[in-house]
């Protein structure tokens, strides 16, 4: 990264090719499909070369700095796309759904996966962090630049929202387990 | 702990005590020996925990990574400063020793010029003072 922040376009390249999949599936993630993930991060990456030489190497890890990027720009892309007209905003699935459309685990997917959609951004980002890119508390606060007690807040916020609406799903499995 | 605490972690960071701040685990196991409410929480973070585990996973392909790839370098490639830089666009720290070379052959050349005759400042008649303020509503100066 040193050599990037003085301009080395063949090292910014390296970074690029090291950290680019990782920060595409991050913006996923957030912004929900594919085609706006692929235009954040290479909005963030722009972002990283344009401002390399702020980056200080004083024990802020590259990462954090770069997903810090990613997410930040994944919400207020998110935001923007939310005041889109409806016919170009993309569907996301009801949630309600009924017990009997349940049937298999790609079903199941689909559900979680809207219920995640459906969390505010920052929320979303919190869970994807900590539990999807398994990251620490400490380090995907670091990342949404708030402190761990307010990270552990929007955690518990969207683990709840996210068992609330699929508890139609839980009730079910329960029902034929029992 | 009180049950509540262990709620709250539960619900942050789920039924995987090693995710858990390591301050809270003793006492969380200690809670959990004794506390048929607080294994039942953690029995439902654990079904919340699978929930989340069935959410899909992007896929970022080789192909996709590539293509995301070549429109950075691309837009990189349009933005890119020329190798070539002139000196009064270099970076500040190249930029005083070019300007002041610069200067100094500009001053050069022009005590040559000076001194070779090639230039001449002859004195012109100034208008006298009442001759300057003196203009007409036109413009003209009498």
């Amino acid at each position: 990264m040193a050599d990037a922040a003085a301009g080395d376009r063949k090292a910014f390249g390296t970074l690029t090719r090291r950290h680019l999949r990782r920060s595409i599936a991050l913006a996923q993630r957030v912004v929900g499909n594919a085609a706006d993930a692929e235009e954040v991060a290479q909005d963030a990456f722009l972002q990283i070369w344009a401002n390399a030489d702020r980056w200080r190497g004083d024990g802020t890890r590259f990462t954090t700095w770069l997903y810090r990027i990613v997410v930040n720009r994944a919400i207020d892309y998110k935001r923007r796309r939310s005041f889109a007209p409806l016919d170009a905003a993309d569907e996301i699935a009801d949630p309600a759904w009924s017990a009997e459309t349940v049937i298999d685990g790609i079903r199941i997917g689909a559900a979680v996966d809207a219920a995640i959609a459906a969390l505010p951004e920052r929320q979303r980002a919190a869970l994807s962090l900590c539990y999807h890119e398994e990251m620490t508390c400490a380090e995907a606060s670091e990342i949404l630049q708030v402190s761990v007690s307010a990270m552990e807040s929007l955690l518990v916020r969207a683990r709840r929202v996210v068992r609330a609406r699929l508890q139609p799903l839980i009730r079910q499995k329960d029902g034929a387990r029992s | 702990m009180t049950l509540k605490e262990f709620k709250r972690y539960a619900d942050a960071y789920g039924a995987d005590l090693d995710r858990w701040p390591r301050a809270a685990r003793i006492d969380a196991l200690a809670l959990l020996d004794d506390s048929a409410e607080a294994r039942d929480l953690l029995a439902d973070a654990a079904v919340t925990d699978a929930l989340l585990d069935a959410a899909s996973t992007p896929l970022v392909s080789s192909r996709r990574e590539a293509e995301v790839f070549d429109r950075i370098a691309d837009c990189l490639a349009q933005r890119i400063v020329p190798e070539f830089v002139p000196w009064f666009l270099s970076r500040p720290p190249f930029r005083p020793a070019p300007l002041a070379g610069f200067l100094a052959g500009m001053a050069l050349a022009g005590f040559l010029s000076y001194s070779q005759g090639l230039i001449s400042f002859e004195k012109t008649s100034t208008p006298s003072l009442s001759g300057v303020m003196i203009v007409s509503y036109l413009g003209d100066t009498r």
